[in-house]
């Protein structure tokens, strides 16, 4: 197997069958077209391009300048699209894949969550800990079964891709595509959002049951507030330690998008990095990776700004701590 | 009379004696099964074949018995489990134990290091790694998930609990007549808390089983013996789910999840030190 971009880039433009005549150096005939020399023009061209034969340190330059400069180049396993149109391309759906799960999952979990704290039910109980199981069940494992089950034998959802083939590109104005895309979104954002909710449920049945516990709620109770009121107290209060996970979860939940778009075959940001880290694609992969390391980041810093709003306490000393 | 307690404190939890004897018997599956079955990569029935008495969990797309792929893959992702749950459970004694009992910047900066450590994303590592290096061994993947990935989860869990026994009484004592602080981290400390640390090994195993399932998953695992998570990405691949074939995915995942829910179960119960 070729262990360099530009042997790799060489037997895909000459076929599979050159592999074994670039390694022992011999100029192999295919077509007609290609001698040893050919061979050997042909390396020095994609060598140059892909700024491979400089020395280490102007590499390592290279590499760095492609990094701020968020240039990356020319892809080698999309020759010759450039990196940044690839990534580009794919963003929107890992975007789409990986927004809304925290969100629901947060909301879902944390009512499952109290529910269970305050309320001891039979059928709350059993949602719990399906909840529980489905957490510590491999998101990838579950999101084969879904398509299995979902997929294969209901024929309810279809089972890869982000769109049927008779799309031929996306069109973001047709609501029939629309509705198309959502068909193949659900089993995809199925398996992810599963894998949140017990955690979720987990932390803010035992916030919720030390909220009840603590003398504002006896206080309340005994003015005569309405459960739902007090419930809503709670909740309020209880969400807070809840929530500082959810910054932790996203480097996580990145790694699980990944996952999930290459088990159903997504087009998104995974299956670019699935492909360039086979094709040995450095550029590419630099790119998915700090479009990954944005992401996290993003993600963090939009929490962080929520805690603010939903804390008034930590709000309010940004606040002050700027009017000093 | 440490030991003996140690053992007592774990047994006397039902979720625990259940747990262990799921992973033992695992274990045992995985370390004597591979005696007794087909070799994983024979042509020993037809292609597709449903579970039989013969084969118990049916055969692959080229007709290989999928229940002898599944006890060599158990096998194989519990070892992964074992060196890099064992290595990383040394870092994270190191780190965590420094960053829990050392004042002042030694143990902030020690401290950092777990937090920066924490928050990378595994499974884009893990990818990075395999693209670069082609050929990996078993042991190799292991060693990187425990180096990189494994580690920081444990280290802060040890850290907070050395927080809190650094200031008991014997420790004081310990510093008053005159040990060495590594004497009082790995001597005091962690002696009276070896409970804790065999429940946080559990932890780490299951994680680095997780992480290796999950790389593997793609193909980007360990390229010479097959694993668990291995059998899930030839079962995607070969595009059996779309046909139908439940059982090549459905036996390693069953598998998987036991093992994963049984030491995640485990690292979770809390015995009082």
């Amino acid at each position: 197997m070729p262990s360099n971009p530009v042997e790799m880039m060489i037997v895909k433009i000459l076929g599979g069958s050159m592999g074994t005549s670039i390694g022992t150096g011999g100029g192999g005939t295919t077509g007609g077209v290609t001698q040893g020399s050919m061979v050997e023009v042909l390396r020095r061209v994609y060598s140059e391009r892909f700024g491979i034969g400089e020395p280490l340190h102007v590499q390592f330059i290279l590499f760095w300048r492609r990094i701020f400069t968020f240039d990356f180049g020319i892809s080698y396993s999309y020759y010759p699209a450039k990196v940044n149109d690839v990534v580009m391309r794919a963003l929107p759906w890992t975007l789409a894949l990986i927004t809304p799960v925290p969100i629901i999952g947060f909301f879902i979990g944390n009512r499952i969550g109290s529910i269970v704290a305050l309320k001891k039910g039979k059928a709350a109980n059993i949602v719990y800990y399906l909840a529980m199981y489905l957490s510590i069940m491999p998101y990838y494992w579950f999101g084969m079964i879904l398509i299995y089950v979902f997929g294969v034998v209901l024929r309810w959802f279809p089972t890869s891709g982000a769109y049927s083939s008779i799309w031929l590109k996306p069109q973001w104005t047709n609501p029939q595509f629309l509705l198309d895309v959502l068909h193949h979104y659900t089993l995809p954002f199925l398996s992810l959002v599963g894998q949140g909710i017990g955690g979720w449920a987990l932390g803010m049945r035992a916030s919720v049951a030390s909220q009840a516990k603590s003398t504002y709620t006896l206080y309340m109770k005994h003015l005569g507030f309405s459960f739902q009121k007090i419930r809503k107290r709670i909740e309020r209060n209880a969400i807070l330690p809840n929530f500082t996970w959810l910054p932790m979860s996203f480097s996580g939940l990145v790694g699980q998008t990944l996952l999930v778009e290459t088990v159903f075959g997504y087009p998104g940001v995974g299956s670019l990095m699935y492909d360039a880290a086979f094709s040995l694609d450095y550029p590419m992969l630099e790119a998915t990776f700090l479009i990954i390391m944005l992401i996290v980041l993003v993600g963090n810093l939009i929490c962080d700004i929520v805690y603010g709003i939903l804390d008034p306490r930590i709000g309010s000393r940004y606040v002050s701590e700027e009017a000093q | 009379m440490q030991r003996r307690s140690v053992a007592k404190i774990l047994f006397r939890s039902k979720k625990f004696l259940a747990c262990s004897t799921i992973v033992l018997s695992l274990a045992l599956l995985g370390a004597i099964g591979p005696y007794f079955t087909y070799d994983p990569t024979d042509y020993v029935g037809r292609m597709y074949e449903p579970p039989s008495p013969k084969h118990i969990c049916g055969t692959d797309i080229y007709g290989r018995d999928i229940f002898a792929q599944l006890v060599h893959g158990l096998r194989n992702s519990l070892m992964v489990g074992v060196i890099a749950g064992g290595i990383s459970l040394l870092i994270a004694m190191a780190i965590g134990g420094i960053s829990g009992y050392v004042h002042g910047f030694i143990g902030e900066a020690f401290n950092a290091l777990i937090n920066i450590f924490l928050v990378l994303p595994t499974i884009p590592l893990l990818i990075f790694f395999s693209a670069l290096v082609r050929i990996r061994s078993l042991f190799l993947v292991a060693l990187f998930i425990a180096f990189i990935t494994g580690w920081p989860g444990s280290a802060r869990a040890l850290r907070s609990m050395v927080l809190s026994l650094r200031e008991k009484d014997f420790i004081n004592l310990a510093i008053i007549t005159g040990k060495r602080t590594r004497h009082i981290i790995f001597g005091e400390i962690f002696s009276n808390m070896i409970a804790y640390i065999f429940l946080q090994f559990c932890g780490a195993c299951a994680s680095a089983i997780l992480a290796e399932a999950g790389i593997s998953l793609i193909g980007l695992g360990p390229t010479d013996v097959p694993t668990l998570g291995m059998m899930l990405h030839w079962a995607i691949m070969s595009l059996s789910l779309q046909i139908g074939v439940w059982w090549w995915f459905f036996s390693p995942g069953l598998v998987l999840v036991l093992l994963i829910a049984s030491l995640y179960t485990m690292s979770s119960i809390m015995p009082e030190v």
